[in-house]
């Protein structure tokens, strides 16, 4: 049987039409899967968790204390001496934690002071102590039990910046703590786990590290309850000057 | 009859949304000159038809090893580092619209006859 050559050309355009609308459909499909990437890095995952579970232990204990505190309102509702009682010792809890009260308590006491013998005929260029060195040895203090720290009597915040202004001889103050300028010998009281931040100094060898430096270093450990006492933080708080705009009107 | 196609493509979609069929996305710019190649061979093959010298054999081989070709030009150029499928691209593109020219054009012409 012979098809006649118009019906020919209309089958086989049917059939190759199906096939485009077909390849069409794949190509559509797979030109617009969803990216999905996952991470299959078993390691990767658990530390994620890890972190996960951190937060979230964090966030309940975030929880408890709001909860508490509103608990705490709750009941001294009406009475307004109860009232002015609670929120008097809410007060003073956080300025403690803002650094805006004396504390003592026992610490170690780092004074950094320049080597009297001058090693200035060395060939090899020597690192010289700057704010970032400063730095530095807050941070170890800070990530092994030290609850409060000052410099040179500058108590710090979280706020509280340490900077290298560059231009100035160390004597007038080329470092400075909460924008005021401080000059050697440096002295640094922290507040907290005496074994925790000695064991973090020696473990690094900071002593070492500044004696390159050209900088002879004593550490004391104040074991006395009352040994340490950090002044409060006397900068501006970061609300002084900028108020937040009211966005209720 | 020019809804011949239209069901042929239809049906063709139909089945493509109904098997579900994906291909791995490293081959899916292969697939694309593909589809590209086979557009080009539909609307030349209505062209042809529309000028009365079609050859269902010329349209058919042509399909299939237009749009194998295609893919396989492709394929080549990825293994050289040259983009060869731009070669592709244009060849076809530029066939495409002129094919597509061609069929208003005869398409315009037969209705202007009618009317006269």
């Amino acid at each position: 049987m012979r098809i006649s050559r118009k019906y020919r050309f209309w089958i086989s355009l049917f059939f190759v039409s199906l096939l485009l609308g077909f390849m069409l459909t794949v190509q559509y499909s797979v030109a617009h899967q969803p990216k999905t990437t996952l991470s299959t890095n078993y390691l990767e995952l658990r530390s994620d968790l890890q972190m996960e579970t951190t937060k979230q232990r964090t966030l309940a204990d975030q929880l408890d204390k709001t909860t508490q505190l509103l608990n705490e309102y709750k009941q001294s509702n009406g009475n307004t001496g109860e009232m002015k009682n609670v929120l008097e010792k809410d007060l003073t809890k956080a300025k403690r934690e803002a650094g805006l009260t004396t504390v003592s308590g026992p610490g170690l006491k780092i004074v950094i002071a320049d080597q009297s013998a001058s090693s200035s005929n060395q060939q090899t260029p020597v690192p010289v102590f700057d704010a970032q060195s400063l730095q530095m040895i807050i941070n170890f203090l800070y990530s092994n039990g030290a609850q409060a720290i000052a410099i040179n009597h500058q108590r710090l915040v979280t706020t509280s910046s340490i900077r290298q202004v560059n231009g100035l001889s160390d004597s007038v103050g080329s470092i400075q703590v909460n924008t005021v300028p401080i000059a050697p010998p440096y002295e640094i009281d922290a507040i907290g786990n005496i074994t925790q931040m000695d064991a973090v100094l020696s473990v690094n060898k900071v002593v070492d590290d500044l004696t390159v430096m050209g900088k002879q270093t004593s550490i004391y450990a104040i074991t006395k309850n009352d040994g340490i006492v950090l002044p409060p933080y006397s900068g501006t708080l970061p609300g002084r000057y900028a108020k937040q705009e009211d966005n209720t009107k | 009859m020019i809804w011949i196609p239209l069901i042929g493509l239809i049906i063709g979609v139909g089945l493509g949304l109904s098997v579900d069929v994906t291909i791995p996305t490293q081959y899916s710019s292969y697939l694309s000159i593909a589809v590209l190649a086979a557009l080009d061979t539909v609307f030349g093959g209505i062209r042809a038809g529309l000028e009365r010298h079609f050859d269902s054999k010329v349209f058919i081989s042509g399909f299939f090893s237009n749009t194998l070709l295609a893919a396989f030009l492709a394929f080549i150029g990825e293994q050289l580092g040259v983009d060869l499928y731009m070669a592709a691209v244009f060849a076809f593109g530029v066939r495409l619209f002129q094919n597509i020219a061609v069929i208003r054009r005869i398409l315009l012409g037969k209705r202007k006859s009618v009317s006269e």
